[in-house]
């Protein structure tokens, strides 16, 4: 994390002193981040490249008021999630989608009524049949929050701490949603399953 | 130890944040084999979502954003250039009618009165006034728009 900062300081420092290929080294740095964030909030191709622009642009223009309170990634992840979320706005296009709440167990399509079906069946299934494409659908369809915490927790691997900052939610929140996106994404997928191939 | 089975957000608990689990909790999953299952079927779910490949635009981004501040920086130099010389052109216009047309000035603001020149100077006080109001309300519009 230091060492992290240290190379921050230095990159933003060049930056503000002019040097166009320190930002370049930010961008190619970041882009990981962003681009997944975006992907994750925004279906449209055109409008994920275009906010993709956009948000470096904005953090290029706001670089000189970065305090160094946390990563410049996570700096530049707030930007593109602000960024997304004003978007969705705009289009009128809700984030969080609460249509998973019954709190009823999903499992039970395995353990009861899929008689002799095990989780060894379901990780069988998920191997043979392109795992990639399946759970990339399944997670398509979660709601853009959902899809986004879940990125980056899982496929980003950051800390709470770093997701809160990022969005802008409580660690107790945050967790929360998790659970609950992790929830419905394994619904999504149990229930996919029983459709094709059983 | 915890008879019924446990529920989704413990199981995922057990999972993803383990150090936060109820002793009771752990003492369940390692003698229940299908609440191990479900932490595992979490845990699989968690290696597949990492594995998908991260999505890419179809162009290099960071080639794209340096060029939009290229031709941005050119724009601005084009501008500038434009800018200074119609201010230039505006100075060596308006010194020309000065010089030319001063023995006119000169004899008007003679003929007028203190309470017209007063006047006159009122109407070009509120004139300034509004261009400055609009002036600082384009400027506190753009900043906003900066803002995200």
């Amino acid at each position: 994390m230091r060492q992290d900062q240290s190379t921050d300081r230095k990159l933003v420092k060049k930056v503000l002193e002019g040097n166009s290929n320190a930002f370049k080294t930010i961008v190619v740095n970041t882009q990981g981040l962003v681009v997944q964030i975006i992907y994750k909030m925004i279906k449209n191709q055109e409008d994920r490249e275009d906010l993709a622009q956009e948000v470096f642009l904005k953090a290029y223009n706001k670089l000189g008021s970065f305090k160094f309170n946390s990563k410049l990634s996570t700096w530049i992840g707030t930007i593109t999630y602000n960024t997304c979320l004003n978007f969705l706005d705009r289009k009128k296009i809700p984030i969080l989608n609460i249509v998973d709440e019954d709190g009823s167990e999903s499992w039970d399509l395995i353990d009861k009524k899929i008689p002799g079906y095990s989780n060894s069946q379901v990780e069988s299934y998920l191997f043979r049949k392109e795992k990639h494409q399946i759970i990339t659908s399944a997670i398509e369809n979660l709601p853009p929050l959902y899809q986004t915490l879940i990125t980056l927790y899982h496929n980003q691997e950051l800390s709470y701490k770093e997701i809160g900052e990022i969005t802008n939610l409580p660690e107790g929140t945050l967790k929360n949603y998790l659970y609950r996106a992790r929830k419905q994404l394994k619904n999504n997928l149990l229930h996919k399953y029983k459709r094709e191939d059983l | 130890m915890k008879n019924k089975h446990l529920t989704d957000s413990e199981i995922q608990q057990f999972a993803f944040d383990k150090a936060e689990c109820k002793k009771e909790v752990v003492e369940h999953i390692s003698s229940c084999s299908l609440c191990k299952q479900r932490v595992e079927a979490y845990l699989l779910l968690s290696t597949s979502i990492k594995s998908i490949p991260d999505p890419a635009l179809g162009f290099d981004l960071s080639n794209r954003v340096m060029m939009q501040f290229d031709t941005t920086s050119k724009k601005k130099t084009l501008l500038d250039y434009f800018v200074y010389a119609f201010i230039i052109l505006s100075i060596t216009v308006v010194g020309f009618c000065i010089a030319y047309f001063s023995s006119v000035f000169i004899n008007w603001f003679k003929g007028n009165s203190t309470v017209s020149m007063a006047f006159l100077i009122c109407i070009a006080l509120s004139i300034l006034m509004i261009l400055i109001i609009d002036i600082m309300k384009s400027h506190s519009r753009k900043m906003k728009m900066l803002k995200f």
